[in-house]
């Protein structure tokens, strides 16, 4: 009885130790896990074994709570990026000889009246999407500013938080401005009007290394300029 | 229900066994069992009539011991006074019995008269004297410290047949302002001893990633006087810095390669972080059109660099979710390569750095909590940990022997550079003071 107790235990030691230990190179896996709440692609359950598997919600329930907590993906965004698409940068080099627009370190941090409208935007470690409905919201409301105001011209500041490796970090943070670059191009805010830079993790707003300071540090800024005011 | 217990045992064994073997090799740097380095004495300076102080002569005794104790090759003794005293007498100093119960292989003997250095190398094994052609001494201590450094190099090269790389000096970004209102970095050089240091831009702006290019002496960084990151030359003694791409957007992590006379490096040109590659003339800057050598939606390219025939990039990718080290043609043909993952064991692999041997690569891996210096061999395909215990270690950058490298180390207290060699475990800080170090890279005109 022992032996058969110990080999029970053994056995199930084993097993976890094969979940746990797993790091889900397998893309199929990976994308199956990621669906597998909303999404069932076949009856087939983790062996690949027909199974007749019970759902936890009935359907009505999950569209329930899709409805109040987020915005569903649909099967192709599963696969693919909120933005695929890239725009290219404004061929306009500011401060340069040709162009009509200053420097960019002319640029500056938006005045009292447009801080609350232009305020900084925040990811999770290692995206570089903006998530949230509040996020999503004032990033179309600074659409529809710059639509009305094409004099007005933006740098997008993509940052990271101190974790990541300093090399990749301006290619993250180039990432991260240049998806809100493409949302706002996507809303139909001329691409001539923005520019982003790329900070890396070289310019933490905060220095501490709690994961509260992390998340300050994981951040879009806007800097701007009027050029019909010169300001 | 015994039976289907054993069943699940025995299925699950041959599964975890793989993952077992799975993990990486934590080597110490001596790559072979015995170890490479031999032992040799190195005595004090004997002074007749010297011009300059015992002190003075002192410091420059410790430059040349630094260089020999970390030169890859040599186990330096501790300095013992009746070892001193044997050295003091010109008859008797070479004594083969008495060196031999040292264990001594190599005796250096230094004699200083007025201002001349004389260095004698005496070789136990064969009781064969090398006695160099005598060095003047300056007086500045800049200078004199550069002279041993050269010393230090032609030792090794009598000894070992390999030159030193004690003489080289190294490039670094030194960010002195670290608050968003007062965010400065400048470019900066260092002996390899990490003295002598020395300004080398005056952007009053952020500067990163220096690269040496030896054939016209100039130095390529990215600084974002501009506003955003662009890639600038400077000549190495100083001068204007001048915009050495002209293209769109943001640029990064430029490489250079002096066999195919080109740079490569990062821009959001497109909108992504995309790998380009342009042809580079330093004395009329570039005349070609950059070529946009790789690009995938929704992915992420970063720090490239080339191999020493200029064929190949390595360059990091987050093709397959995370960021990796990739190999890719360096073909200007406009046709687009497909990169050949290289780095399959470790994680998050970034800032690669190809040897000038071309037989290996060095990048920075996440290990753990910290991020750690890792080799990929090209001869065993295998990956190999180089650097343990806290800090984390970015920026490897090969020295010409493919035998040192430096890379900066950071903690919560800020970023130094570390010196190392495959021969040698030790990491040694090289940089101290106020103010972050990063991105060394190495100054040789080899």
């Amino acid at each position: 009885m022992n032996k058969q107790r110990a080999l029970s235990l053994l056995g199930l030691a084993l097993g976890l130790f094969l979940i746990a230990g797993c790091d889900n190179q397998n893309s199929d896996l990976w994308d199956g896990s990621q669906s597998a709440g909303r999404f069932r692609k076949s009856n087939r359950d983790f062996w690949g074994h027909e199974q007749d598997l019970k759902q936890s919600f009935s359907d009505d329930q999950v569209a329930q709570v899709e409805k109040e907590e987020f915005i569903p993906l649909s099967e192709d965004d599963l696969h693919t990026s909120f933005t695929e698409t890239s725009i290219a940068q404004s061929s306009e080099m500011p401060g340069e000889a040709g162009s009509s627009l200053p420097s960019l370190d002319r640029f500056h941090a938006p005045l009292a009246a447009l801080q609350n409208l232009f305020q900084n935007l925040y990811f999770y470690t290692d995206e570089y999407t903006v998530k949230g409905d509040e996020q999503l919201e004032a990033l179309m409301k600074i659409a529809d500013y710059l639509k009305a105001h094409p004099d007005v011209y933006v740098t997008i500041g993509g940052h990271c938080d101190e974790r990541g490796p300093q090399a990749y970090n301006f290619s993250l943070g180039a990432k991260r401005a240049n998806f809100v670059r493409t949302t706002l191009v996507n809303k139909g805010v001329s691409p001539n009007q923005i520019f982003t830079i790329s900070y890396g993790k070289e310019q933490p707003v905060t220095v501490g290394h709690a994961p509260q300071d992390w998340a300050k540090n994981r951040r879009v800024e806007f800097k701007l300029f009027d050029k019909a005011n010169g300001l | 229900m015994y039976y289907l217990t054993l069943l699940l045992t025995l299925l699950f064994i041959p599964l975890v066994i793989p993952l077992a073997s799975s993990e990486p090799i934590q080597l110490r740097v001596e790559l072979t069992a015995q170890s490479p380095l031999r032992s040799a004495y190195l005595g004090q300076m004997i002074t007749k009539e010297s011009t300059y102080s015992k002190e003075y002569l002192q410091d420059l005794c410790k430059a040349l011991q630094f260089d020999l104790s970390h030169g890859g090759f040599i186990d330096l003794q501790a300095t013992k006074e009746p070892m001193e005293s044997l050295l003091q007498s010109d008859s008797a100093c070479f004594d083969l019995k008495r060196w031999k119960q040292e264990r001594a292989e190599f005796v250096f003997r230094f004699q200083v008269t007025e201002d001349k250095l004389v260095l004698q190398i005496y070789t136990v094994g064969s009781q064969s004297l090398k006695t160099f052609s005598e060095v003047k001494l300056t007086g500045d201590a800049v200078e004199d410290r550069r002279i041993m450094h050269r010393l230090s190099d032609k030792i090794h090269l009598a000894l070992f047949g390999i030159q030193g790389i004690a003489s080289d000096r190294i490039l670094f970004s030194h960010q002195t302002g670290l608050s968003q209102k007062d965010w400065k970095a400048e470019i900066w050089e260092c002996d390899s001893d990490g003295a002598n240091l020395r300004q080398v831009t005056y952007d009053k702006s952020y500067a990163v990633t220096p690269i040496y290019i030896p054939k016209y002496q100039k130095i390529l960084y990215v600084t974002y006087k501009l506003g955003q990151p662009k890639i600038f030359s400077v000549p190495y003694r100083g001068g204007v810095g001048k915009k050495a791409i002209d293209l769109r957007g943001n640029h990064f992590v430029p490489t250079h390669s002096k066999t195919k006379n080109a740079i490569a490096f990062v821009s959001d040109a497109m909108g992504r972080a995309d790998l380009f590659l342009q042809t580079f003339h330093p004395v009329d800057q570039a005349v070609e059109k950059p070529i946009q050598l790789f690009a995938k939606a929704g992915t992420t390219q970063g720090s490239p660099t080339f191999s020493p025939d200029g064929q190949k990039i390595a360059f990091v990718s987050d093709l397959d979710g995370k960021p990796r080290i990739y190999l890719i043609s360096s073909k200007m043909d406009g046709k687009r390569d497909t990169p050949v993952l290289l780095t399959k064991k470790s994680q998050e692999c970034t800032c690669p750095n190809w040897s000038p041997d071309g037989k290996k690569i060095a990048f920075s891996a996440k290990t753990g909590k910290e991020r750690q210096i890792w080799i990929y061999d090209f001869e065993s395909e295998q990956e190999i940990q180089l650097t343990m215990g806290p800090g984390n270690k970015e920026n490897p950058s090969w020295a010409k022997d493919s035998l040192h490298l430096v890379f900066n180390s950071t903690d919560p207290s800020g970023s130094e550079l570390y010196l190392v060699n495959l021969n040698q475990p030790e990491c040694i800080q090289i940089t101290h003071g106020a103010g972050n170090k990063n991105y060394p890279n190495w100054v040789s005109n080899n």
